[in-house]
């Protein structure tokens, strides 16, 4: 482990030394029509990146492109050179923890390895953030990951006003960070520790065991009630740094025709129909089932963690601001009500 | 210009009575989720919760679609005077009754922040209601709110539109949060899910971005009521009401024909008559 | 099992042969294929129940179960019913004609655990597919022996919804092998079973307990009465075993929609025992 410590000026010049070797991927702010939204892309001037609150996408379309010729890279932008590796800067806990449930589905699930992802994600570098405040929505904290620092990412960042504490905690990556000057340790501990302090108590609490129990919470009936508002678009899913549902399709005549990949939703009613029009999943509240389950059983049941991680864009972004918290409330109301049941048969 | 806060009061109280007296089953309002602060649709079901019903600025959904799911219950619905048209289309087209509804229509429509819907909107009063709420405007007031609105695509040449309208489609990721917001949009298999024929790529890149717009902007024809819903759920912001909007434009330019005013009118598409201006055709 | 490359591009096969199996009611084709490399054809192996992800270049690509048996070594075979844009798309071509395929996916019909058993098979429609290959595996006269008494049962339509008439021939003669034919509905000229399957189940088949296994496949609504009726009659759930369809795209667990509950049916799948689904959300 190391650890160092640098002024934005000389944080500029290494940003300028790194992006001669690798592609640099970090928040900036996008004209949206009317508004500016604070997207990941690749760039080239370090001023542009916006450190201070919660990017409104995660970094998922870098590592995991919404569409990919099979086996190609990303190349929605003119920074993004295909030789060389990639360097996402001011990734927050709740992002990287989306990073390792995709590496454990796609890398280190060995019934089947995804190559493509393991080659983009082999050459990818995370540089983690440390969150400084709470955003309406976040949750992270909830749900057992710690805002302050994640310790999935090989390097991780500490902005304290204009200074920034760089921690390398991967040995693999000291080379690239060696000739910057030296952080003390118990500084930042402190600042660490201020920073736990400070941040403002979640008021949401996930008070049930994961996984959430299979059959029982399937056959719960309250799925219909929890999605009366939901609209059936696929925005909570395509704004999830977790959810990696895809598709392939074919483009182009007989002969000369190309494989595609692209993100898909569990959310969409086309999702699961089968080609004789029947449909296991033919309601709103079936579909949102199947999404909570999977990030509260089904995943926890196969790998390891939730596949939530509590960024709360599904509630920023959702058209009718449906919100996953409710969502978990309701079951766990039902779990206990249902559970009280259980212990009065006893 | 009636104001939020009386709104939200009038409704509360509207929905109590409806619900105390057993008029209806449920009332579809607006309200605020249990964790943020952000305006949701609500469901009520009791008279004691009538009072969760509010009326604010961020009101941007448009909750006419809600009642296909209700179909054979009694329900009334808070109605911005966009809604109470959308309402009045779905009662032409007879995909709700009449007399399973009770519609709390809003008058004097003070506007939603953020949706450009409404810089434009010369419809501030509830075409069709039960009850009202808020203070019903005047022609001229509603003219007076509206002066000096300019269209600013109408002003741009086509080559000044193309890059325009790719620019916007560019960022769409395809979510169709537009099409799921819109009341219009109530097919049981949209064009875009169809693979047999299949008229759209499932790419998202900027042709078939530009082709699904374009196809859902041409089946808004005579069927839009502006309400903005579309645009507002764009995660992307993108521009998703232009087309569609232009669509409202032309029919009343050309047919002098708005949708959703009557619940008897006829849809545009559907009527037919022999001296109707074919303006455009063959230009 | 590792992959490690990105197996997820088809390799081309050629069609080497069609057969038009029924017409009248549900158009059904088996296509007879090979791998245009003779390597691949030698290296391939596979097992009765698993499946591959085939496609049609510039079209789409969806999974089909093996009709045909592993001891086959010169070509594999699908049926497929005329139902979508895949389906369709496969019926127009001829033979000659190359198709990608990729695969096999699925975990398959137990085999080893089966050897020493008394089997039935209840096959319905299009769902007999998938039993062939196992019927035509146990009934190789490499395999025979391995087995007791084998009896199948084959539902279909009509007379006209038959399948694969040539082989009726073959598992008939095969000895100590019992092989009944019912039809929904009496119809003339019609002289063998008429009725569902799980009608016929006590009158027509011998299920000696507790050396039987079951395997059964065919359209929802037949499979759940007739395992309701195998339960009913004290078959162990262990020992009765379906396959599952779902909607896939990518075969190894990953794309989503074919999940029941944590299970993949692609991966953990498509092969289960009713013991298995019992333990699982009821979402097929």
């Amino acid at each position: 482990m190391m650890i160092k410590k640098i002024s934005k000026e000389r944080f500029k010049k290494l940003f300028d030394e790194l992006k001669e070797e690798y592609n640099i991927a970090a928040p900036i702010l996008k004209d949206k029509g009317k508004e500016k939204i604070l997207e990941y892309d690749f760039i080239n001037d370090f001023d542009q990146i916006v450190w201070d609150r919660q990017p409104d996408s995660s970094p998922k379309n870098i590592i995991f492109p919404q569409n990919s010729m099979l086996g190609n890279d990303y190349k929605g932008s003119k920074y993004y050179d295909d030789n060389l590796s990639t360097i996402i800067m001011g990734v927050r806990s709740c992002d990287i923890e989306a990073v390792k449930v995709f590496d454990q589905v796609f890398i280190e699930d060995d019934s089947y390895i995804d190559d493509s992802y393991k080659n983009r994600r082999d050459k990818t570098i995370i540089m983690g953030i440390s969150c400084a405040e709470r955003e309406d929505s976040c949750f992270c904290d909830s749900l057992g990951l710690d805002p302050i620092e994640s310790d999935y990412a090989p390097v991780y960042i500490f902005k304290d006003e204009d200074e920034f504490f760089i921690k390398i905690k991967d040995e693999k990556y000291e080379d690239l960070f060696e000739d910057l000057p030296k952080g003390d340790q118990a500084q930042l501990k402190a600042l660490k520790k201020q920073r736990k302090e400070e941040f403002n108590e979640s008021s949401f609490s996930l008070d049930i065991p994961t996984p959430l129990p299979e059959k029982e919470m399937f056959e719960a009936d309250i799925w219909e009630e929890m999605t009366e508002k939901c609209l059936g678009c696929g925005v909570c899913t395509y704004y999830c740094p977790t959810c990696y549902c895809f598709n392939f399709f074919w483009e182009g005549e007989d002969g000369e025709s190309t494989k595609y990949k692209s993100w898909d939703s569990c959310m969409f009613s086309s999702y699961s129909v089968h080609a004789s029009g029947h449909n296991p999943r033919d309601s709103k509240g079936k579909r949102y089932r199947n999404r909570i389950m999977h990030k509260f059983s089904y995943h926890p049941l196969n790998y390891e963690g939730l596949a939530c991680v509590g960024c709360g864009r599904c509630i920023d972004r959702c058209p009718v601001n449906l919100d996953i918290r409710e969502a978990l409330k309701m079951t766990e109301e039902y779990l206990l009500e249902e559970g009280g049941d259980e212990s009065g048969k006893d | 210009m009636s104001n939020y806060d009386s709104i939200s009061q009038e409704i509360s109280e509207i929905a109590k009575k409806l619900l105390k007296e057993s008029k209806v089953d449920k009332v579809i309002g607006f309200g605020l989720g249990r964790f943020t602060k952000e305006i949701t649709p609500i469901f009520i079901k009791k008279a004691e919760d009538a009072d969760r019903l509010i009326f604010n600025k961020n009101c941007e959904m448009s909750l006419t679609k809600y009642l296909l799911n209700y179909k054979g219950e009694k329900v009334a619905i808070v109605a911005k005077p966009c809604d109470s048209r959308a309402i009045n289309a779905y009662l032409s087209e007879d995909l709700i009754k009449r007399e399973d509804l009770v519609i709390i229509g809003i008058n004097g429509c003070p506007g939603i922040e953020g949706n450009t819907a409404c810089e434009e909107c010369n419809i501030r009063n509830a075409v069709i209601c039960d009850y009202s709420v808020g203070q019903e405007m005047s022609e001229e007031e509603i003219q007076a709110e509206i002066e000096g609105f300019e269209d600013e695509i109408d002003k741009m040449n086509q080559a000044e539109r193309l890059a325009y309208f790719q620019n916007e489609f560019e960022r769409c990721t395809r979510c169709y949060a537009c099409r799921e917001a819109c009341y219009v949009c109530n097919c049981e298999q949209c064009f875009t899910d169809s693979n047999k024929p299949k008229w759209l790529g499932e790419s998202v890149k900027l042709n078939d971005n530009f082709t699904y717009h374009l196809m859902r902007g041409i089946h808004m024809a005579g069927r839009c009521v502006n309400c903005g819903a579309c645009e507002m759920a764009c995660p992307e912001g993108i521009d998703v009401r232009a087309f569609a909007a232009k669509m409202c434009s032309a029919a009343e330019e050309i047919f002098d024909y708005k949708s959703g005013m009557d619940p008897e009118q006829k849809t545009l598409l559907s009527e037919y008559k022999v001296d109707d201006s074919e303006k455009g055709f063959m230009e | 099992m590792k992959v490690e490359k990105t197996d997820m591009l088809p390799q081309k096969a050629e069609i080497i042969e069609i057969k038009q199996e029924t017409k009248t009611n549900l158009n059904i084709k088996t296509f007879r294929l090979r791998f245009k490399d003779r390597s691949q054809r030698d290296n391939f192996q596979f097992k009765p129940g698993q499946f591959m992800m085939v496609t049609v270049f510039g079209v789409g690509e969806a999974p089909f179960g093996f009709a045909s048996s592993p001891t086959e070594k010169e070509y594999f075979e699908f049926s497929v019913k005329e139902v979508g844009l895949v389906t369709e798309a496969l019926h127009n071509l001829k033979e000659g004609d190359i198709i990608g395929v990729r695969g096999p996916y699925g975990n398959g019909f137990p085999l080893e655990s089966t050897e020493g058993k008394n089997i039935i098979f209840i096959g319905g429609g299009i769902g007999i597919a998938p039993l062939r290959s196992l019927i035509n595996y146990v009934l190789d006269e490499e395999n025979r022996h391995k087995y007791k008494k084998i009896q199948l049962l084959n539902a279909f339509r009509s007379p006209e919804d038959t399948l694969y008439c040539d082989d009726y021939e073959w598992w008939e003669n095969t000895e100590n092998t019992e092989v009944k034919y019912t039809i929904d509905e009496p119809c003339e000229g019609w002289s063998k079973c008429v009725g569902f399957p799980h009608t016929l189940i006590v009158e027509e088949l011998n299920y000696e307990l507790p050396d039987t296994r079951v395997f059964t496949c065919g359209p929802p609504i037949m499979i759940k009465f007739v395992t309701e009726k195998l339960r009913e009659l004290g078959i162990d759930p262990a020992e009765i075993i379906t396959t599952l369809e779902m909607r896939m795209s990518c075969g190894v667990g990953k794309c989503g929609r074919c999940n029941i509950g944590h299970y993949y049916v692609c991966k953990d799948g498509p092969v289960f025992t009713l013991e298995q689904l019992g333990e699982m959300p009821d979402e097929y």
